[in-house]
């Protein structure tokens, strides 16, 4: 078969299409943002190979097939690498441990090294006695060198480098400071205060340090219980945890993440510290950049190369090793991952970044005859990084697979040699074919929505005021001496009222500058100011927040007096709570429910605005507000079906009674976006933030789509809509962190015009972005690098898109569309 | 619980008495039966000795082993350590099992040391519900410790709350650790002294350490009573014994520490002891619930246990070689010995 064919496509939004993919080939699959695509590559193509697979180890039999296509043929085994699939959250998985370098580096550890004897410490060469003491050191078995090995974890902090807790010095200033003072510094929620408050009655204006041991230990870290998922009873470590875990909300520095005291952060025990390579331990070595630790391994073996003649059995093993590890540290450094450290943990990565280090086992397996399936591998890469990262993509390709790229980037679909468009537009606009074919054929394309941005015909934006030029008289904000991370004390300009673009190769520093230092410095001066004057009149407040100024030490800023406040749209995915829709993530769910509860008949049934959430009082008894049941097929297999009470409506028949023009509240959750704008035209609160998604081409959404749903572009715009949505003073300064991540070029024109429009308005706005389509129609771009890592840190060039095409030192400059 | 108190006719001081099952009131046909299913499904077991009334009613050797050999009984060491905190506390060396165990070790402590670790008592210790960081107790890592004492105190300077049942042998480790601190004794010289001398137990030696490898502290080679770099006596597993003199230890428990007149432990530390909780475990005593009435028993792995049943006044003694995944041996007593109980 030469072809993957699939008719009668129809799930989600797709109409019913029919598609042939040839096999053996590099095909991009492209489209604006909600066309169809990642429904078409991973719920259709990616579920069939997999369950084929699944059959053929005879795992599958029972299963309960949903309607999604006709017929397909043609699939083989397929390997997917999402995004949002491989969204790791465990911190406890890091680039060393997913590549398997780490375990390769403790087994050279475990062969060779170099031991200080742990009597007097006198460094012993190969022999393990040492000619001080005479004390025999014994050898380390591997596990010790493993922070995820009980022998091998520091103890202190369980491996994990950083521990989390509650600061007592920040929560308890002095000896003076009582019980009742430490619970209202930590604020719980009032029907939890006065928990507290009956329970340690006799203690609570007790200055907090006489309180006995037994009590404080109950007050700060509760008592072992069974029944929740922290195993505490209610305890202030609990409140700030949550806090910290599910807000990232240090409660003004109670809850702070800090080094590991005992291991310095290098999460193995102190035996593993003391046995080193070349004077390093394997700790040091896994929090160097992957560039770094190559060369300290070329080293190694450099050395040993002068010894081989008197080389060993032994050492042989070891060479063999090293070699090895050098050639996986060269293929991910191949792939542009070279800045990362083995320690890096991976939810702390980039999208791009987490797709390449899952692409790299991949690579490194040399199958053939598989069909692999990948969304945007090149998101978060800086122009020239592309390349390699392309190159090991057709690698896989001529290995003898079939890959699928789900991408928006021109290079990319410039070396296709086969492209599918899914469109023409979002939700019930698009789910169809715009075009299958050759990639000249695509930029031909009269169909197409987005080929015309791709050769040029369109622009994707034009500015309001072009041309605007910092000039002495332009008000800015001036960060100087940032030194965070790998930052050389550097001072950079930001122009105010315009839209700057600060760029670079990744790992560069544009986050360290800009989402770190600027950051910090810009919540320190507003909302500590805010803090202090809530408080002014209370001493015991001011003297807790004095002690908080000075935890971040990222530079000075001036200008500040030049805007009036700041936000920050970070690339964090939006959270996998699947109780949580568009609505209640943009805040407005409270105002649509209380808006039922005053209707009459809900008054006469003493319905309230919490009986119309559907995951409490209001939901149907039967799937208990789910809208689907959940069946056991066995093993770890599920199917969900509609539950047959409430229809996947998910409320119960009282709620449903309830009407607001004509309407019951699932009813509501079924509006579209654009829908829900004429039918709560004269609630200006609701439909301000649901305007602001309309006018980003989103009026096709569901209110009630749940936010795990969405697909990456969506969800990267949802949250930008509830911050423009709430409402700001003049002269705000927006910091966007890639924004344009997973979306097309047609979606991209319309959030520059978005961005345009802050900037009208007097706004200053800041993007963090490689695609060179938004920088060149930025007013002014500061651009980080040479390198990354240890390499880079330093301000290359700065200025408008058209000095910086002419200015030698920059990188990005030759890539921007001369205008 | 009803609590049994039964009149003795001799002690076991200097030897066991031997009668027959009948004479005890066991059916010896039942307990004949349990032959076969010892040979087939317990072959590691090295010794069973079942006394009832204070008599040796059954008594028999596997593997090459005799009454005369001792064995290493592994955790249940545990036990021992247990009535020897008893023991400390009846005679003053200890104030309560409520007194903090930094108190002990003040040089372990620091301003900076976490409010669990200070507030964790010997009772903590006893029923294992001091907050430990780990899943699985990493031993090798313990054997190369040059202090194992700060080594384990460190362990428990974290910030988690106390009360969860976890077993840890590093933690009885500190309750050996205290008995030297108040008495100035190794355990190993301080039960001898104390427990082992007044019951007929063989008194034991402290094992001369040549070094702390896993083989020196586990292996099948032990001898006396093994220890740390220290010198202090393992708290949680090392004692080396006879099948018989572990009898005499459980005796003792259903005497109600009470020895030939003597009062060897109070009869509160082994109320104690062996008190029912959620947790079916007492000062380092496991308790089996039975019908209306509480059993307990010592046990080390690979099967070796000491099975005290007050209300038949029966002890069952058994020791095996240390094997991976040995069978369960309560089933033994519930199916066989229990049931041959015809009185
Ligand atoms: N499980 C689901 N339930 C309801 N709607 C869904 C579900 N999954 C996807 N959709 C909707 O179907 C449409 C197509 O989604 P899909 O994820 O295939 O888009 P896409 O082309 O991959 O977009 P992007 O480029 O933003 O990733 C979108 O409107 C999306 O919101
Ligand atoms: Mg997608
Ligand atoms: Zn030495
Ligand atoms: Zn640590
Ligand atoms: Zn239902």
């Amino acid at each position: 078969m030469k072809n993957i064919v699939i008719q009668g496509a129809r799930l989600h939004n797709l109409k019913g299409i029919d598609i042939s993919i040839p096999k053996n080939k590099l095909v991009v699959m492209t489209g604006v943002s909600g066309s169809g695509k990642s429904s078409l590559a991973f719920d259709i193509i990616f579920e069939e190979g997999r369950k084929q697979y699944l059959q053929s180890l005879g795992v599958f039999t029972a299963l309960v097939e949903e309607d999604k296509f006709d017929h397909i043929a043609g699939i083989s085994p397929t390997i997917a690498v999402q995004q949002n699939m491989i969204r790791q959250r465990n911190t406890r998985s890091t680039v060393g441990t997913k590549t398997n370098i780490l375990k390769m580096m403790a087994l050279l550890f475990a062969m060779k090294r170099e031991i200080s004897c742990s009597v007097c410490g006198t460094m012993l060469d190969s022999y393990f006695t040492c000619p001080q003491c005479e004390h025999v050191e014994e050898s380390l078995p591997v596990g010790y060198f493993l922070y995820n090995n009980p022998n091998g974890m520091c103890i202190r902090c369980s491996g994990k480098g950083t521990y989390a807790e509650i600061n007592l010095n920040t929560l308890i200033p002095d000896e003076h400071t009582t019980l009742k003072q430490v619970l209202h510094t930590v604020n719980p929620k009032p029907g939890y205060l006065k928990l507290f408050y009956k329970k340690f009655a006799d203690y609570i204006d007790m200055p907090f340090t006489v309180i006995p041991d037994e009590v404080k230990l109950d007050i700060l870290y509760g008592q072992y219980v069974e029944s929740n998922s922290q195993h505490r009873s209610y305890c202030l470590h609990r409140i700030l945890e949550n806090r910290f875990v599910k807000d990232g909300d240090n409660s003004g520095g109670l809850f702070e993440l800090s080094e590991c005291t005992a291991c310095q952060g290098f999460r193995i025990g102190e035996e593993a510290r003391n046995v080193t390579l070349n004077g390093k331990h394997i700790g040091e070595l896994a929090s160097m950049t992957l560039t770094d630790l190559k060369h300290f391994i070329v080293n190694l073996l450099e050395q040993e190369d002068r010894q081989q003649q008197e080389m060993k059995e032994t050492a042989k093993r070891e060479y063999v090793m090293m070699q090895d590890i050098l050639q996986k540290m060269n293929s991910l450094i191949k792939i542009r991952l070279g800045h990362l450290s083995l320690y890096r943990e991976l939810p702390s990565l980039s999208g791009g970044e987490l797709q390449r280090v899952f692409l790299h086992d991949h690579l490194e397996s040399k199958m053939d005859g598989m069909i692999y399936i990948l969304d945007e591998p090149t998101a978060g890469l800086h122009e020239r990084e592309k390349l390699e990262v392309l190159q090991s993509i057709r690698h896989l390709q001529e290995l003898g697979n079939t890959v699928i790229v789900v991408e928006h980037d021109k290079k990319t679909i410039e070396m296709a040699d086969y492209i599918i468009e899914i469109g023409p537009k979002a939700g019930v606009e698009g789910g169809q074919v715009v075009y299958q074919g050759s990639v000249d054929g695509f930029m031909q394309s009269t169909h197409s929505i987005s080929a015309p941005y791709f050769s040029g015909k369109t622009k994707i934006t034009t500015r309001t005021n072009p041309s605007m030029v910092m000039t002495k008289h332009t008000p800015k904000l001036t960060i100087s001496g940032a030194n965070i991370h790998h930052l050389k004390h550097i001072t950079a300009s930001i122009p105010l009222g315009m839209l700057v673009g600060v760029t670079g190769v990744s790992g560069s520093g544009k986050s360290s500058l800009i989402s770190n230092a600027l950051v910090s410095l810009l919540h320190r001066h507003f909302h500590q100011q805010v803090d202090n004057e809530t408080y002014a009149e209370d001493a015991f407040y001011k003297k807790q927040l004095d002690g908080k100024r000075n935890t971040v030490e990222a530079g000075a800023l001036e200008g500040v007096t030049h805007i009036s406040d700041y936000v920050e749209v970070s690339q964090v995915p939006i959270g996998r709570n699947k109780n949580s829709t568009i609505l209640s993530y943009i805040g407005i769910w409270e105002k649509v429910r209380k808006l039922f509860a005053e209707q009459p008949e809900a008054k006469e049934q003493h319905l309230t605005a919490g009986h119309f959430s559907f995951n409490t009082k209001g939901a149907c008894a039967t799937c208990e507000g789910n809208g689907q049941e959940k069946q056991w097929l066995g093993g770890n297999y599920f199917i969900y079906s509609t539950c047959k009470d409430c229809h996947g409506k998910r409320y119960n028949d009282e709620v449903l009674s309830v009407t607001y023009k004509g309407k019951h509240i699932a009813h509501i959750l079924d509006m579209t976006i654009t829908e829900a704008i004429t039918f709560f035209a004269d609630h200006k609160a609701i439909i301000a933030t649901l305007n602001i998604l309309h006018s980003m081409g989103m009026g096709y959404m569901t209110l009630g789509q749940p936010t795990p749903t969405l697909s990456g572009g969506e969800a990267q715009r949802v949250k930008l809509a509830k911050e423009l949505g709430k409402r700001r003073k003049e002269q705000t300064l927006y910091i966007l962190d890639e924004p344009t991540v997973g979306l097309s070029l047609y979606d991209t024109a319309k959030l520059m015009s978005l961005l345009d429009e802050l900037v009208v308005k007097g706004n200053s706005v800041i993007v963090i972005e490689h695609d060179t389509e938004v920088l060149s129609a930025c007013d002014w771009l500061i651009e980080l690098g040479p390198d990354g890592g240890a390499g880079g840190g330093e301000i290359i060039a700065e200025g408008t898109p058209d000095t910086l095409k002419d200015n030698p030192n920059s990188i990005i400059g030759r890539y921007l569309r001369l205008s | 619980m009803m609590t049994s108190i039964y009149e003795r006719d001799y002690w076991p001081t200097e030897e066991w008495k031997t009668a027959s099952l009948e004479d005890v009131g066991m059916d010896p046909q039942k307990i004949e039966n349990m032959k076969y299913m010892i040979n087939s499904h317990y072959k590691n077991m090295t010794g069973l000795l079942v006394i009832r009334k204070g008599y040796i009613a059954y008594e028999k050797y596997f593997n090459g082993f005799s009454m005369h050999d001792t064995q290493h009984v592994a955790s249940l060491t545990k036990s021992v350590i247990s009535a020897l905190i008893g023991i400390a506390l009846d005679k003053g060396y200890i104030d309560s099992v409520d007194q903090k165990i930094v108190e002990f070790f003040p040089e372990a402590i620091t301003p900076s040391s976490s409010m669990s670790l200070r507030c964790i008592t010997i009772k903590h210790l006893l029923m294992m519900t001091a907050p430990f960081p780990w899943k699985h107790e990493p031993f090798d890592r313990l054997a190369r410790q040059k202090n194992w004492v700060h080594y384990i105190l460190k362990q428990l300077d974290n910030k988690l709350p106390l009360g969860k049942f976890q077993y840890s042998t590093a933690g009885t480790h500190l309750l050996s650790a205290i008995l030297t601190a108040t008495t100035g004794m190794s355990a190993c010289a301080f039960a001898n002294y104390h427990l082992f001398r007044h019951i007929g137990m063989k008194e034991i030696e402290d094992a001369y350490m040549k070094s702390f490898g896993m083989k020196d502290l586990f292996g099948d080679q032990l001898n006396g009573w093994v220890n740390d770099p220290q010198g202090i006596t393992t708290g949680g597993w090392g004692l080396t014994t006879t099948v018989r003199d572990l009898a005499r230890f459980g005796f003792l428990y259903l005497n109600h520490g009470k020895w030939d007149n003597k009062q060897i432990i109070s009869d509160t530390w082994i109320r104690d002891s062996v008190a029912m909780n959620e947790n079916k475990y007492g000062y380092l005593w496991w308790l089996i619930q039975l019908e209306d009435q509480v059993a307990y028993t010592a046990a080390g792995s690979g099967g070796n246990h000491i099975f005290c049943i007050p209300h038949q006044d029966l002890v069952v003694v058994m020791t095996s070689k240390t094997i991976q995944n040995p069978q369960e041996r309560w089933p033994l007593l519930e199916q066989y010995i229990l049931p041959a109980i015809i009185d």
